[in-house]
């Protein structure tokens, strides 16, 4: 065997024994790690959604703004206000019921390490009643034609997470077996993560609609544009339309990153990997894929919170 | 496809769509007509996203491939500035499909 095929095999030896050994090296200490990266990264993406959504509003007034100054119609700031894409109830549930599923995930990491203490049962106890009441808000949201978020739809999965968390936390409270606690943790599970998928799809929506609106702005200063220069053009609006023009361009140069689901679409999988751990019976390969997951969504997490100020601040 | 896939697919045609319309080079009314399409297109995605369907309902699954490939042919066309009309008429039949699927949800 040649020295350099001797170097290969020796790589090659290496690779599969640090892959074998790689389950193993997470311990108690990268499992506290994941649970705190996790609550970390969550508040970012809750931070980030409720922002993005605020910012629906913000850009829709804006464009009729501008609509109003270009035509040169008067200003009716009070009118302006009312604008409304999203109202605050809407996007106040949303996170609420997100912020309720992130310590609900990192209560249920506490109980799968077996530290069912008295805060992580008062706390659990204290989700479901918030949860409960959540879902009461949310059935009084508008129907159909009055927004433009499936708001029955999401009333009607809010409810039944809602159960499905305040059955876990009976049992807590009732200090049932562990295996019985680990049981409804996993047959109640999908209520849960149909719960996050249904406002990953919300902010998915938001997103959507966010970027037609500002597309369709940039349509319009361009159309703007082209028909006054057909005329004896202004030069003080041509260079105001430029302004907009330049300021459009920069927010439509954040809006991709800006886009809060695909990392809400993280924290459902680290719910996931975690309630797998669980039903694995802690198994280092699902405690290996929970700290991975977790990192993804605290990857995903970092750049969004940044992106979503860009986009605040290209606004202004 | 979920229905947010289907705004989904719906919003990339827009985005199409729009920097078509911001190209010079379109008669006032070829760019009135793709506008009004454009507002139809857009009006479609708004309701959908409000929308629930049955994702495993046939008809629904029939739909949805038709669209993306309404869609794949715009993606082809747009870029031909010379041909206006098969612009304007893949546009017209991406939002027929579209109509459809939203006429089958609601």
């Amino acid at each position: 065997m040649t020295p350099r095929r001797k170097q290969s095999c020796a790589i090659f030896l290496l690779g599969i024994v640090l892959l074998s050994i790689l389950p193993i090296a997470c311990g108690p200490e990268d499992y506290q790690k994941s649970i705190q990266q996790f609550q970390d990264a969550s508040n970012v993406v809750i931070n980030a959604t409720e922002a993005f959504l605020n910012n629906m509003n913000t850009i829709e007034q804006n464009k009729q703004l501008d609509q109003t100054v270009f035509e040169k119609k008067p200003l009716d700031l009070p009118a302006l206000n009312k604008v409304e894409i999203i109202s605050p109830d809407e996007i106040r549930l949303r996170t609420g019921a997100l912020n309720a599923l992130a310590q609900y995930t990192s209560n249920l990491a506490q109980l799968a390490q077996g530290n069912a203490g008295s805060a992580v049962t008062a706390s659990t106890s204290q989700l479901s009643t918030s949860l409960q009441t959540l879902a009461q808000d949310a059935k009084k949201l508008p129907g159909p034609q009055s927004s433009f978020l499936n708001n029955p739809k999401f009333s009607g999965i809010l409810s039944s997470a809602a159960s499905a968390v305040g059955a876990v936390a009976q049992l807590i409270v009732e200090h049932k077996a562990r295996r019985e606690i680990e049981k409804s943790i996993i047959d109640n599970d999908a209520a849960v993560t149909a719960l996050i998928q249904q406002i990953s799809d919300d902010a998915e929506g938001a997103y959507l609609r966010q970027k037609n609106q500002l597309s369709e702005y940039g349509v319009q200063l361009s159309r703007d544009y082209d028909l006054e220069i057909r005329r004896d053009p202004d030069p003080v609006l041509l260079l105001i339309l430029a302004k907009n023009i330049k300021t459009y361009r920069a927010k439509e140069s954040q809006i991709p990153a800006a886009d809060p689901s695909p990392a809400i679409a993280k924290m459902k999988d680290a719910h996931q990997a975690l309630v797998s751990y669980v039903k694995s019976n802690k198994s280092p390969k699902n405690l290996s894929e929970l700290i991975a997951t977790v990192q993804d969504l605290a990857n995903a997490a970092s750049p969004l919170g940044q992106a979503i100020q860009n986009l605040i601040s290209a606004s202004l | 496809m979920t229905l947010i896939e289907v705004a989904k697919v719906i919003g990339d045609d827009l985005t199409q769509i729009d920097t078509r319309l911001q190209t010079p080079g379109l008669s006032d009314a070829d760019w009135q007509t793709l506008f009004a399409l454009r507002k139809h297109l857009d009006d479609i995605q708004r309701d959908l996203i409000q929308e629930s369907i049955n994702e495993a309902d046939q008809k629904y699954q029939a739909l949805t491939t038709q669209l993306q490939q309404a869609s794949n042919q715009l993606a082809t066309v747009i870029t031909n500035l010379s041909k206006v009309s098969d612009i304007i008429a893949t546009v017209a039949q991406v939002a027929a499909k579209a109509d459809e699927i939203l006429n089958l949800a609601g």
